[in-house]
């Protein structure tokens, strides 16, 4: 019997041999230490056959995997275990048993694997100090990693400029329907309150007629409105949208012998008057969606206005209203009854509204002597995530040689952060992006929800973890070092924009990120004296179509709709800071 | 987190198993391949001393290297060497589970003690000249710690890759080197009584 007093000398001999130390057996008896050493020597296990190690090799070079679903609740160590073993069955060399149904056994593994698209679709590049332009548009040009990307399908998307104050809005979303050869005219007590009515014909052909102006967004316009004159009929088809002055006296008319079915909102300012806002011979469908949306949720300013559509399973659900800091996401079933689904069924398909201010300040934060501000600096914003239970540990020398203050905002999911040094948080729900900071103790771990921000520096420990069950999307945001190379421990790095600098002036430097939408021919304004940008396309393919003009303003040349983030740094202090070198846009590597 | 560094996107001989892990899970898949080198012999030869062949050894160590780079981008542990091994124990004893389960009912009865005889021992000790041959006699959990032991993982990295406390697997090693004492031993003087260190 194994006396316990013995346990850890074993195991300390054991320890010496595997590392090839010489080791005397000390306390431990003589003959044990023999069997150990003869344990060792004898090891025959034969190695891999160096063709199988090839081949294995070339497969997992070029496999497709699925990555294991975590369970925080299990085990921290995801090993293999959780999944069902099937999914495991790699496209492997066939070992000679394995060879009778090995076919079977690919296809049945090329169905079930799914390529790790989160992790791997992102990519490190070097980026090699000689290759930079002079002058690059400060916009993005890459086919992935967009945060936007595997959203609804949008029907329509349009910039609205509802009349009002720092006021909240009254907001309305259904699905509608006008019956063969029907009539809608509007109320007369419509008449005095300000808003917009946006109806998208999803079925049929309808006429519609206004006092006033009408905008319409043809299907497959991308955005770009025409106006229709006052007193004017316009036609509207499947995919088409008119957006009217809702005090306008309007009507809607189907001349054709089917039902035109609609999708329809109200973006009313408040204070609006309670009146009745269904106008007789318009029906509408079940599961319609009416409310106030505060202030707080929804910034003042001109609003960008989507509708969208989601298809399968993920359409399934009760209407539904999310809102959070800068937008609000409303969503309806489609209505029983209304063509699909069949009564009884689960709808599979929903319409989907989502409002989001076209200038949004995201964050504000006073930068001081107490911050890393390294000279020279580049500016840089970037999208990065962190997928379900995935955990971010840096230690204290790893950027000992990249000091940086780094802000990490949450666009979406959940981030817990632990730093073992200065940790500032601005949440959205506790007083917004200019909310003066809340410091957090050094070690003190917080969990950040979409819209809340951390600001720390670089050169300390810390630890970022998503403690939820889908990926955190993060915008990366820092004055760092310069001509450094991305590395992603855990942290999958999106497309990236920066300007890079020579020095600050000193004093105070006021920090900002902002949010803004511009629609095909805006001009974001040119950086205010002394300031200092670096801007970011929210996707990537119509950030192509953005352009930097000679005074500086950013111009959406496009055809589409273009979201773009904005770094700045305001300096306080005297004087500006100095440009080396224009701005620079990248992706990650293949 | 930018994760900006000055290093240049390369490795060698001596960079760390962690940093690989990080480049593989920023994209770069032949960082995982380097580790994959680095590794294969050693779960290759730690598949076969337990599976017994070569065709379940590369079976299971196939499954081994494609779960570690399908659970790569969830890697927390704090060595990865002993993340991969807890991979590759648990492959390896699902495979030996799944033997037991492909048994016919009848030979269930035979399950009680399928090691050799004493004098089986005594003939494989001779024959190969190996204490190794002595493992299929070892309780299952002592035959892992050992099998670990010898694929080179320490004692901490082995109860890391177990889920087992450092004086369990103390106490697991120690008890299977006394009775790899015995049972050598008893090989040679065939007829020893069995079991009697147990």
């Amino acid at each position: 019997v194994s006396d316990p007093r013995f346990d850890n000398a074993v195991s300390r001999f054991w320890d010496a041999v595997a590392r090839g130390e010489p080791a005397g057996s000390g306390d431990l008896d003589p003959a044990l230490a023999e069997t150990v050493r003869r344990l060792h020597a004898a090891d025959d296990a034969p190695g891999p056959d160096p063709t199988y190690a090839r081949r294995l090799r070339e497969d997992l070079m070029h496999a497709t995997t699925l990555p294991v679903p975590l369970d925080p609740t299990r085990h921290p160590m995801s090993n293999g275990r959780a999944a069902p073993r099937p999914a495991w069955r790699p496209a492997l060399p066939p070992t000679k048993g394995r060879r009778r149904g090995a076919l079977a056994q690919l296809a049945t593994a090329a169905l079930l694997l799914l390529t790790l698209a989160g992790v791997y679709a992102s990519f490190v590049r070097p980026r090699p100090a000689d290759d930079r332009p002079a002058v690059v548009p400060a916009a993005v040009a890459s086919p992935d990693a967009s945060p936007a990307a595997g959203g609804p399908e949008v029907l329509l998307r349009t910039a609205l400029l509802p009349d009002r104050g720092a006021g909240g809005i009254e907001l309305d979303f259904w699905r509608g329907a006008i019956a063969p050869g029907g009539r809608v005219n509007s109320l007369p007590e419509w008449a005095a309150q300000p808003g917009v009515h946006v109806d998208l014909v999803l079925a049929g052909t309808m006429v519609v007629r206004a006092d006033a102006p009408i905008e319409v967004v043809r299907a497959g316009a991308a955005g770009a409105p025409e106006t229709v004159p006052a007193g004017t009929e316009v036609t509207l088809d499947v995919g088409d949208a008119a957006i009217v002055p809702f005090a306008s006296a309007r009507e809607y008319h189907n001349p054709g012998e089917a039902w035109v079915e609609l999708l329809g909102a109200f973006v009313l300012p408040e204070p609006w008057a309670p009146v009745d806002l269904i106008a007789p011979n318009y029906v509408v469908r079940p599961g319609n969606l009416y409310g106030t949306v505060p202030a707080e949720d929804l910034p003042a300013g001109p609003l960008l206005l989507t509708f969208g559509r989601v298809v399968g399973d993920a359409a399934a659900g009760a209407p539904t209203k999310l809102a959070q800091h800068g937008s609000v996401e409303w969503r309806v079933p489609e209505p029983h009854g209304a063509g699909t689904p069949p009564a009884g069924e689960t709808s599979r398909v929903a319409y989907v509204l989502t409002l989001v201010p076209m200038d949004d300040l995201l964050l504000e934060a006073m930068l001081g002597e107490d911050d890393t501000l390294p000279e020279p600096f580049n500016l840089q914003l970037w999208f990065g995530s962190i997928p379900p239970g995935g955990r971010v540990a840096v230690a204290a020398d790893y950027f000992r040689d990249a000091p940086a203050t780094n802000v990490e905002y949450v666009l979406e999911g959940a981030l817990a952060v632990r730093v073992d040094g200065p940790l500032r948080v601005v949440r959205a729900g506790q007083g917004g992006p200019t909310s003066p900071p809340e410091s957090i103790p050094p070690g003190t771990e917080v969990v950040l929800a979409a819209g809340d921000a951390a600001v720390f520096p670089l050169e300390t420990a810390f630890e970022l973890v998503n403690p939820g069950q889908t990926p955190v999307r993060l915008l990366g945001a820092g004055v760092l070092s310069t001509d450094f190379t991305p590395v992603a421990p855990g942290y999958v790095f999106g497309p990236y924009a920066f300007g890079q600098y020579a020095a600050l002036p000193p004093g105070p430097i006021k920090l900002t990120i902002r949010r803004a939408t511009l629609v095909p021919g805006a001009v974001a304004p040119a950086p205010a004296a002394g300031e200092l940008q670096a801007t970011l396309a929210e996707s990537p393919q119509s950030g192509a179509g953005l352009a930097r003009r000679a005074d500086g303003a950013l111009e959406n040349q496009g055809q589409e709709v273009v979201v773009v983030y904005v770094l700045a740094l305001h300096p306080t202090g005297q004087g500006a800071g100095t440009p080396t070198g224009g701005m620079e846009a990248g992706t990650p590597a293949p | 987190v930018p994760l900006f560094r000055r290093r240049p996107l390369a490795w060698d001989e001596a960079t760390p198993d962690e940093e690989l892990v990080g480049q593989a899970q920023g994209g770069q898949r032949e960082a995982f391949g380097v580790l994959y080198d680095r590794y294969l012999p050693r779960v290759y030869r730690y598949c076969y001393r337990l599976l017994g062949s070569r065709e379940a050894a590369e079976d299971a160590n196939g499954r081994v290297f494609l779960n570690a780079l399908a659970a790569l981008p969830a890697f927390r542990a704090r060595s990865f060497r002993a993340w991969l091994f807890a991979i590759a124990h648990n492959v390896v004893v699902d495979d030996l589970r799944a033997r037991r389960a492909d048994l016919p009912l009848e030979a269930a009865a035979e399950l009680h003690d399928t090691a050799p005889s004493p004098e089986e021992e005594a003939i494989a000790v001779l024959e190969r000249c190996t204490i190794l041959a002595l493992l299929p006699r070892l309780a299952e959990d002592q035959r892992h710690v050992v099998a670990l032991r010898l694929a080179g993982l320490s004692a901490a990295e082995i109860g890391e890759a177990l889920g087992k406390p450092r004086n369990a697997v103390d106490g697991l090693q120690h008890r299977a080197v006394l009775r790899l004492q015995a049972l050598v031993a008893a090989g040679a003087r065939p007829g020893a009584e069995r079991g009697r260190v147990r």
